[in-house]
């Protein structure tokens, strides 16, 4: 019954003692790591965790609501996704939880089932944030690799250009244009062109004023 | 029987009449006609004694007056003839006999009716009076316990056989539940004695002992038919009864005013019960958390102490922790319920030694949630060493929680980050001094106002917290208060006798 994780740490952010005392148990128990604190400058002071990461956050807290912290985090950028818990939550506490982006939403006292169930989710959706980060972290790296004039024409290639039409538009030899084209599929990693574009999208960089059919 | 009796009475007024005028003409008869040499006339002196027989001052008055004139007349038969010599003298110191008797006697007369007058009026108001009087002679309950220090119960049960009721009034009897006052006279109250009797009785003796002549006591009887009379005794010795031969002893039934009294407590003890429930009713929510936290944190560690075990090598050391939060948190959820039964619990006032340093400690815990959810800063004052208080804590707590709910409301309406309860515990020479400050807009309207019934200036209270927490303080001795602080916000403060002040003074 016990599900096994695939590494991952739940931060936990309750005054109750008990509270946060059981849930650090539960979570060690299902083979997860866990930082455990009384108040969420506690939380911020120790910062992230290394690696897929949620955090369980009480909604009633001495001094700030939940709900205002897990705000706060997200206008600070902190994408770690929240499971939130409540002694006694009503409706438009939930709503207002669940539109920030909470992965779940759990009244006291929860069963250790769905308690897991929400930390699985969570830390899937945190591992997906990660490793989108990674990628985009990766694809800006390349990307600052290439000079004005590659990006020029990266920006035209993929907008659907012909060589020849991109050179006309840039006033160059369609030589040259071939070889800034080379040199950018091999800066940016591309395996082929419609790599390159999908690339492009994730960076932005499709020149939007150029058309294939209307130069 | 009556008539005979008057018949009888006059009859004998007659022979004695007859007789005293025998007697006045044989003296007569003897100064004129005897030779003796002797002041024979200052044998009239019987004949005006006599005389106050008959209780009459006109009478006495004629008597001596006749006497007199009866004295000149023998000297004039007998020493007409002779000059003025021991004769005359003789008549001189008998007439002065005389007018003395006579004079002493009507003065007598006259102190004797003032006697009778004031007897008979004594005996009136006795008789007529609306409340319970009797008469005791107690002494031989003197002879008993002359010298001793004070009396055992032998020595009281003794004396309360041997008191004897002299007198008593027709309200007297009904105190006992007799028909006529006649049952009651001529024997004690021993029937009528219950422990509590005995041991007023032991008390009574022991003032009279110490030479108190009025004691005050308040007691229990068992009337005649049985039912339990309450009466507030008042023993008096007169000032002349030196040996308790007459004690007058006044008796007030209390029985209808210790009963209602009585209602009275249960009325309010049903009132305050009903404001503590009310209290309570506004703290469910805080209470549901409360209890719903240790329960969330117990039922976790149980389904985690279970997967421990599940696992490929089950950790004994983790299912243990588990167990004993399990366990931790189970008494701490056990904790809140009690602390709630308590004060949800209805009983009699108790007489509890209170450790005020705890209970206020402990009533800021329960209301911790409260005040956690209206952002209210507790800030307590209190010097270490309190005197402990008496009383009933429940009843102390319920109060301190009025205090504080108060004060937490009076906050609604400041800053979050401004809202500041102020509990501070002051130790004065005999008594205990609690004041709740809060940092609101203070009273508006005459501070002594809010302890009166049915004020209120919540839309759902129903304004009898203050005026019980008032009724609760009073009943312990101590006052209530409330006023404005001069940096701003109210202050209610409340003063406790501590325990040994308390007995003092009692």
């Amino acid at each position: 019954m016990s599900e096994m994780f695939d590494g991952g740490c739940v931060c936990v952010v309750d005054d109750d003692d008990g509270i946060r005392g059981s849930l650090g148990s539960l979570f060690r128990s299902a083979g997860l790591a866990v930082a455990l604190h009384d108040s969420p400058d506690a939380f911020l002071k120790a910062g992230l965790p290394k690696g897929p990461a949620c955090l369980v956050l009480d909604v009633r807290l001495p001094g700030i609501n939940g709900l205002d912290f897990q705000e706060t985090l997200a206008a600070q950028g902190m994408g770690i996704p929240v499971i939130l818990i409540t002694g006694h939550g009503d409706i438009p506490m939930t709503v207002r939880g669940m539109k920030m982006g909470a992965v779940d939403f759990l009244p006291k006292p929860f069963s250790d089932e769905q308690m897991l169930a929400a930390v699985a989710t969570a830390l899937e959706r945190d591992r997906a944030r990660q490793a989108g980060a990674e990628s985009d972290a990766r694809l800006n790296e390349c990307y600052a690799r290439l000079t004005p004039r590659e990006r020029e024409v990266l920006g035209l290639v993929v907008a659907g250009l012909m060589n020849k039409q991109v050179a006309a538009k840039m006033e160059l030899s369609e030589i040259t244009v071939k070889i800034h084209r080379g040199n950018v599929m091999r800066k940016m990693e591309a395996q082929s062109l419609a790599d390159l574009v999908r690339m492009a999208e994730q960076l932005g960089v499709r020149d939007e004023s150029a058309h294939r059919f209307n130069i | 029987m009556a008539h005979e009796a008057e018949k009888k009475r006059r009859l004998a007024a007659q022979v004695q009449g007859v007789a005293t005028v025998a007697l006045a003409l044989g003296i007569f008869a003897l100064d004129v006609l005897s030779p003796l040499q002797g002041a024979v006339a200052v044998l009239y002196t019987i004949v005006v004694l006599l005389t106050t027989r008959a209780n009459a001052r006109g009478l006495t008055l004629t008597a001596g007056f006749v006497c007199a004139l009866l004295a000149i007349a023998g000297y004039f038969i007998s020493h007409d003839h002779e000059a003025l010599g021991s004769a005359a003298v003789r008549l001189s110191v008998a007439l002065v006999a005389i007018g003395v008797t006579t004079l002493l006697s009507v003065r007598h007369m006259a102190a004797a009716e003032h006697r009778r007058i004031a007897d008979r009026r004594y005996r009136a108001i006795f008789n007529a009076a609306g409340f319970p009087i009797w008469e005791g002679d107690w002494s031989e309950a003197f002879r008993l316990l002359r010298g001793k220090q004070a009396p055992d119960a032998e020595a009281i049960d003794i004396a309360a056989r041997t008191a004897t009721i002299c007198d008593a009034n027709h309200a007297a009897a009904a105190l006992f539940g007799l028909e006529r006052r006649e049952e009651l006279v001529g024997g004690t109250l021993v029937r009528f004695h219950t422990p509590a009797a005995e041991a007023t009785l032991g008390r009574i003796l022991q003032a009279m002992i110490a030479g108190e002549t009025t004691i005050e006591e308040e007691t229990r009887f068992i009337d005649a038919r049985g039912e339990p009379v309450d009466v507030l005794l008042r023993v008096t010795i007169p000032p002349q009864q030196k040996e308790w031969r007459q004690v007058l002893i006044m008796g007030l039934d209390v029985t209808e005013r210790n009963q209602t009294n009585v209602r009275l407590a249960q009325a309010q003890a049903q009132l305050t019960h009903v404001s503590r429930i009310t209290t309570l009713g506004q703290l469910a929510a805080s209470i549901a958390h409360e209890v719903n936290q240790p329960l969330s944190a117990l039922i976790t560690y149980a389904k985690s102490g279970k997967r421990w075990l599940a696992r490929e090598a089950p950790d004994a050391a983790e299912v243990s922790d588990c167990l004993d939060h399990v366990v931790s948190n189970g008494t701490r959820a056990a904790d809140v319920i009690a602390r709630i039964r308590a004060l949800a619990r209805r009983a009699d006032p108790r007489q509890d030694a209170i450790d005020l340093a705890s209970l206020v400690d402990e009533t800021i815990e329960l209301l911790r949630r409260d005040l956690n959810t209206h952002d209210v800063t507790v800030e307590v004052t209190m010097p270490e060493g309190l005197p402990p208080l008496v009383g009933d804590r429940v009843q102390m707590q319920q109060v301190l929680m009025n205090l504080m709910l108060n004060a937490e409301q009076a906050m609604a309406q400041v800053a979050p980050g401004a809202r500041v309860m102020c509990v501070e515990v002051v130790a004065e020479p005999d008594s205990v001094a609690v004041h709740v400050r809060d940092s609101g807009g203070g009273i508006a309207v005459e501070p002594e106002s809010l302890f009166s019934p049915f004020f209120t200036t919540k839309s759902e209270g129903m304004g009898m917290g203050l005026s019980i927490c008032r009724s609760i303080i009073e009943s312990h001795g101590g006052t209530l208060g409330a006023e404005n602080h001069p940096d701003g916000g109210a202050v209610f403060s409340f003063r406790l006798p501590v325990a040994g002040a308390m007995e003092s003074a009692a």
